[in-house]
């Protein structure tokens, strides 16, 4: 029987393994994705995956349901990231917010506009590799994990503004990539 | 805010389009097993929790000795006001130092018993995320 993530988590808290295995197979997709962008090694996201599961299951009895578990999970994630790469926050940080009303709005793109030659979409993904560990951490929690800006904002423990101008800054960064590669094409 | 100009929507539309369809890696198959290997290991400390009959064999011990307090102030008050003006004419100021010594000895001890029972069998999991 298909059992839903409250009760599992409901389960788990009460000591079920069982339960929290349920739980770490739903959701160690996008941990070890969110892990292996950010520190880009297969070993250490493996390691960080397996502590940030550890430490959630120890964790659990203390996890208010008002927040999802998905959000307080990557949370933990995050943490275990700071730890690993000290340098990450400050560089988050030092994003700052001056350019958060220069933000476009995801939503004024409009997909029937999209020309998804293959060839500029693979050179994009090329370039989004080539980006640097803080912007990894902060599209991977927007564009795969399917974050809020908000919550990104309570994950990463960063003002609002600077969750927006970072993301900002990495979607300018590979437009202006883009830029350069159609008038190299030219 | 300036509205970004066409060229530049379209070229955000693909930058937009890369992110979302940029592919995710499988998990390691063995990350699942390693993690309830771990949890497995992880040693159970029996947590320190009241249940309902704690509180009730609380609140009865409590009402009992009101019971009795009150049932010897209604009516063995006068022999214990003669008691204890007996017994403390015979304590001289010393033997009260050392009685308020001893009472404050008991209280630091009984502080201390109920710190070790909390280390002992309170939940020792560590508080690192709220």
């Amino acid at each position: 029987m298909q059992r839903s993530e409250a009760e599992l988590i409901r389960q788990a808290k009460q000591g079920d393994a069982q339960a929290f295995g349920h739980l770490v197979a739903a959701h160690q997709h996008f941990v070890y994705n969110l892990a292996l962008r950010t520190l880009g090694d297969p070993h250490e996201a493996e390691d960080l995956a397996q502590d940030a599961f550890v430490k959630a299951w120890l964790a659990l009895p203390r996890f208010r349901e008002q927040a999802r578990f998905q959000t307080w999970l990557y949370r933990i994630v995050v943490n275990l990231c700071y730890n690993r790469l000290p340098r990450l926050r400050r560089e988050l940080m030092a994003e700052g917010a001056e350019m958060i009303d220069q933000v476009p709005d995801e939503t004024l793109t409009n997909p029937a506009r999209q020309v998804e030659t293959g060839e500029r979409l693979a050179f994009l993904q090329r370039q989004i590799e080539a980006l640097p560990e803080k912007y990894h951490l902060l599209i991977t929690l927007r564009y795969q994990n399917g974050l809020s800006y908000e919550e990104m904002a309570t994950v990463l423990a960063l003002p609002l503004g600077t969750v927006k101008t970072g993301l900002f800054r990495a979607r300018a960064q590979l437009r202006d990539a883009l830029r350069t590669f159609e008038e190299d094409a030219e | 805010m300036n509205r970004p100009t066409d060229a530049e929507q379209a070229a955000y539309a693909l930058v937009d389009a890369a992110l979302r369809h940029y592919p995710l890696t499988e998990a390691p198959a063995g990350l699942l097993p390693a993690v309830m290997a771990r949890i497995q290991a992880v040693p159970t400390v029996p947590r320190f929790h009241l249940t309902w009959f704690d509180y009730a064999i609380s609140f009865f011990g409590a009402g009992m000795a009101g019971c009795v307090l009150l049932l010897w102030r209604l009516f063995l008050s006068p022999s214990l006001t003669h008691l204890q003006t007996r017994f403390l004419a015979e304590l001289s100021s010393t033997d009260l130092q050392l009685l308020t010594t001893m009472f404050l000895a008991g209280l630091t001890l009984t502080a201390a018993a109920v710190t070790v029972m909390a280390i002992l069998f309170g939940d020792l999991r560590p508080r690192f995320i709220s």
